[in-house]
C-alpha cells in the first residue's frame, strides 16, 4: 500500500497497477486545486465540481498512457482547462455584462498604464491577500471579465500555463494570447479598482473596521 | 491575424518578463530598464500583486467547499470507473457474423439484400466519427484496469439479536461546535471537523498513538 | 478577564461562523466564575451506521437529529441507520461507561460547567476495548451534540461508517 505522502509520480505508477487508493490520494491531494481553477472559469459551483469529476474520470481512463512527460499536475491542468474551456462553449447561459475584447482593444491605442490599484485601500501586498473584503472585490471583479478574458487569467494566474500551452488549450496564436492576456490585466485591474474605491482606507496596522471588529471577545 | 501589434511594445515585453517567456538575454534587458525605470517597477508590482489576488481568492472560494462534496464526487468517480473497467472490450463483429445473424435461415434467397447491405456496412466505416476532445499526450483507447482489492475489512457481526436499549426521550440537539480543550487519538489517524451545526471527530484503529494538545 | 458585552452576544453568531476558533477560545475565558455548577447531566449516546446507499431519507427513530445528518458533512450517506441508543446518568469526577454491540466501549465523565453548557471528559474505545481510540476533555452546550467517526461497520443488516453520537443536557 502506498504512503499517503508517497509523491505524485509514485501514485501514478500505483494507480496504473491498479491501485485505486493510489488514485483516490492523487484526487485528494488535487481536488480543491481542480476546484479551484474549473470554479474560476466557470463560476458556478456545481458546474466547477461537474468538472472536477469528469477530470479526474479522463485522467484514470488515459493514465496508461500517461509518459510523464509533464508533471501529473500539469497534464491535470491541461485536462482541466480544456474541459472548463469546452462547457463554456457549450453553455448558451448569457451573462449580465459582456465585455468583447475585440471592442476593448479598440478605444486603447495609448500605452499610459492603468491607473493604481489603491494603496490606502490595500494597505499592504501581505494584509490584502488576507483581507476578505478585498478577495471578495477581486472575486466580483472575475465575474465581470469576459469569459476569454476570464479563462487566460485563470490559466495564467492560478495555473502558471505558459503562453504556448494557454494558445494550445484556446485554439488560437501566442500572439493571440498575448494580447488577450494584457488586456484581460487591464481590465481586471479597471474593475478592481472600481471596487475598491467604496472600501474602507486600511488603518496604519493595516487591520480593516471588519477585521477590528472581528477581534473582540 | 497578428494581435501582437494590440499591445504596446514596452508593455508587452513587461507582461512576457513577468510571465517568464522572454529568453535569458531579452529578461535581463528588461530587468535592467526595470531597476532605471520607477514607473516600470510600480507596473510590475501591480501585476504582481494582482496575481497573488486572483490566486488567494480562488483558493479561499474552494476552501469552503465542505469535503463531504468531495468524498460525493469521488464515490461518482470510483463507481463510473469500476463500471467501466468490468465493462469488457467487445470486439467488432465480422461481416459475415453480421450477414449471417441478419438473414438466418434466408441466406440463399437473400443473397443481392447481402450484397446490397455489405456495400452499405463498408460505406459506413468511412464515416466512423472518430473520438474527441482527447487529452494531449494520449492514445483513444486505454488499457482495462482491474478494480483494486477493497481497503477495509468489514468489523466482526454482532449476535444475531442486537440489543436495543430507547433512552428516555431527548430534545432534538442544539446546533453548535464543542470547544475541544485537550485531546489524545489512539489510532493512527485522527481528524477534527467542525461544521457550526456539530463536530465530528474521525478516529481510524491503527498503530501508534498521536497526541494533540489545544490547552489552554 | 473580560465579560463579553450584550452588543458583542449580538454579533456571536455572525462572527462565530468565521471566527469559530477565536470565538471558542474568548468564549472559554470569558465563562464567569461566579456561575452555578452542573452537578447532574444525563446523556444518550446513539450509534448510527451511515451508509452509501439509500435514498436519503431519515428513519424516525433518528429523526430528532435530522438537522444533523442533514449537514454537508453526511452528503456522502444516503442512508442512516440506527445502531442503538444508550443512557447515561453523569454526576460530578465519577466515569459512567456503556458497552456497544460493535464491540466498542464508551466512558464519559462530567468534569464541571453550568446551565447553560457542559465540560466533560469522552474516551472511546476499540472494538475489542483493548486500546483506547480517542480520549478528550470538550466543552459543549447545554443538549449540544458531539459524534465521533469510528470507522467502518457491517452486520447482516447494514454497512457504512459507524458514528457515535454524544448528547448531554444538565439534569441539576
Amino acid at each position: 500500500m502506498v504512503p499517503t505522502d508517497a509523491d505524485d509520480h509514485t501514485l501514478v505508477e500505483a494507480a496504473k497497477s491498479g491501485d485505486r487508493r493510489a488514485f483516490q490520494l492523487l484526487f485528494e491531494r488535487y481536488e480543491r486545486k481542480v476546484y479551484a481553477v474549473a470554479h474560476g472559469f466557470l463560476r458556478n459551483p456545481e458546474d466547477a465540481l461537474d468538472v472536477v469529476q469528469d477530470a479526474f474520470i479522463k485522467v484514470y481512463r488515459y493514465l496508461a498512457n500517461f509518459e510523464g512527460q509533464s508533471s501529473f499536475y500539469t497534464w491535470l491542468y491541461r485536462i482541466t482547462a480544456n474541459l472548463c474551456i469546452d462547457h463554456l462553449r457549450r453553455s448558451t447561459r448569457k451573462r449580465d455584462v459582456e465585455f468583447d475584447d475585440r471592442i476593448r482593444h479598440d478605444g486603447e491605442q495609448d500605452s499610459s498604464p492603468v491607473d493604481a490599484l489603491p494603496s490606502s485601500v490595500l494597505g499592504s501586498p501581505g494584509d490584502a491577500v488576507e483581507n476578505k473584503e478585498i478577495l471578495a472585490a477581486v472575486e466580483d471583479s472575475l465575474k465581470y471579465l469576459s469569459d476569454k478574458h476570464r479563462a487566460v487569467i485563470v490559466m495564467r494566474e492560478l495555473q502558471g500555463l505558459s503562453y504556448a500551452e494557454m494558445a494550445k488549450a484556446m485554439n488560437c496564436s501566442k500572439g493571440t494570447i498575448m494580447s488577450r492576456l494584457f488586456h484581460a490585466r487591464r481590465n481586471m485591474q479597471k474593475l478592481l479598482r472600481e471596487r475598491l474605491e467604496h472600501l474602507p482606507e486600511a488603518s496604519e496596522d493595516g487591520a480593516t473596521e471588519l477585521q477590528t471588529e472581528a477581534a473582540l471577545p | 491575424m497578428n494581435h501582437e501589434n494590440d499591445i504596446p511594445i514596452h508593455a508587452g515585453d513587461l507582461q512576457s518578463f513577468f510571465d517568464g517567456e522572454l529568453d535569458e538575454a531579452a529578461a535581463q534587458r528588461m530587468a535592467r530598464s526595470i531597476d532605471q525605470d520607477p514607473a516600470l517597477r510600480r507596473h510590475l508590482d501591480q501585476m504582481s500583486l494582482m496575481r497573488d489576488l486572483v490566486g488567494r481568492s480562488m483558493e479561499l472560494r474552494a476552501s469552503e467547499v465542505p469535503r463531504a462534496r468531495f468524498e460525493q464526487i469521488w464515490d461518482e468517480i470510483d463507481r463510473t470507473i469500476t463500471q467501466e473497467a468490468a465493462r469488457p472490450a467487445e470486439a467488432p463483429a465480422s461481416f459475415w457474423q453480421r450477414v449471417s445473424a441478419a438473414f438466418g435461415p434466408f441466406r440463399m434467397p437473400a443473397l443481392a439484400a447481402a450484397g446490397a447491405a455489405a456495400i452499405a456496412v463498408v460505406a459506413m466505416q468511412f464515416v466512423a466519427p472518430t473520438a474527441v476532445n482527447q487529452p494531449e499526450e494520449v492514445a483513444s483507447v486505454p488499457k482495462p484496469v482491474e478494480p483494486s482489492a477493497p481497503q477495509v475489512a468489514p468489523a466482526p457481526s454482532p449476535p444475531a439479536a442486537p440489543p436495543t436499549v430507547i433512552a428516555e426521550s431527548f430534545p432534538a440537539p442544539r446546533a453548535a461546535d464543542a470547544e475541544i480543550h485537550g485531546i489524545e487519538f489512539g489510532g493512527s489517524q485522527g481528524r477534527i471537523s467542525h461544521t457550526g451545526v456539530v463536530t465530528v471527530l474521525y478516529v481510524e484503529e491503527e498503530a501508534a498513538p498521536q497526541k494533540s494538545e489545544r490547552s489552554l | 478577564m473580560k465579560h463579553r458585552s450584550p452588543q458583542t452576544r449580538l454579533l456571536a453568531p455572525v462572527l462565530a461562523a468565521v471566527f469559530a476558533p477565536v470565538v471558542a477560545f474568548s468564549a472559554v475565558l470569558a465563562t464567569p466564575a461566579a456561575a452555578e455548577a452542573a452537578s447532574k447531566a444525563n446523556c444518550q449516546v446513539t450509534g448510527v451506521v451511515a451508509s452509501k446507499e439509500g435514498d436519503g431519507t431519515i428513519p424516525p427513530e433518528l429523526a430528532f437529529m435530522k438537522e444533523t445528518l442533514q449537514n454537508d458533512e453526511f452528503a456522502a450517506y444516503k442512508g442512516f441507520h440506527l445502531l442503538e441508543r444508550k443512557a447515561l446518568k453523569l454526576v460530578p469526577a465519577t466515569k459512567a461507561e456503556t458497552s456497544f454491540s460493535s464491540g466498542h466501549r464508551l466512558g464519559l465523565t462530567l468534569i464541571g460547567g453550568d446551565a447553560t453548557k457542559l465540560k466533560l471528559h469522552a474516551e472511546l474505545s476499540n472494538r475489542d476495548a483493548s486500546k483506547s481510540l480517542v480520549s478528550l476533555d470538550y466543552t459543549m452546550v447545554d443538549n449540544g451534540l458531539m459524534m465521533i467517526g469510528a470507522g467502518s461497520f457491517s452486520d447482516a443488516k447494514r454497512s457504512g461508517k459507524l458514528f457515535f453520537a454524544i448528547q448531554c443536557g444538565s439534569a441539576g
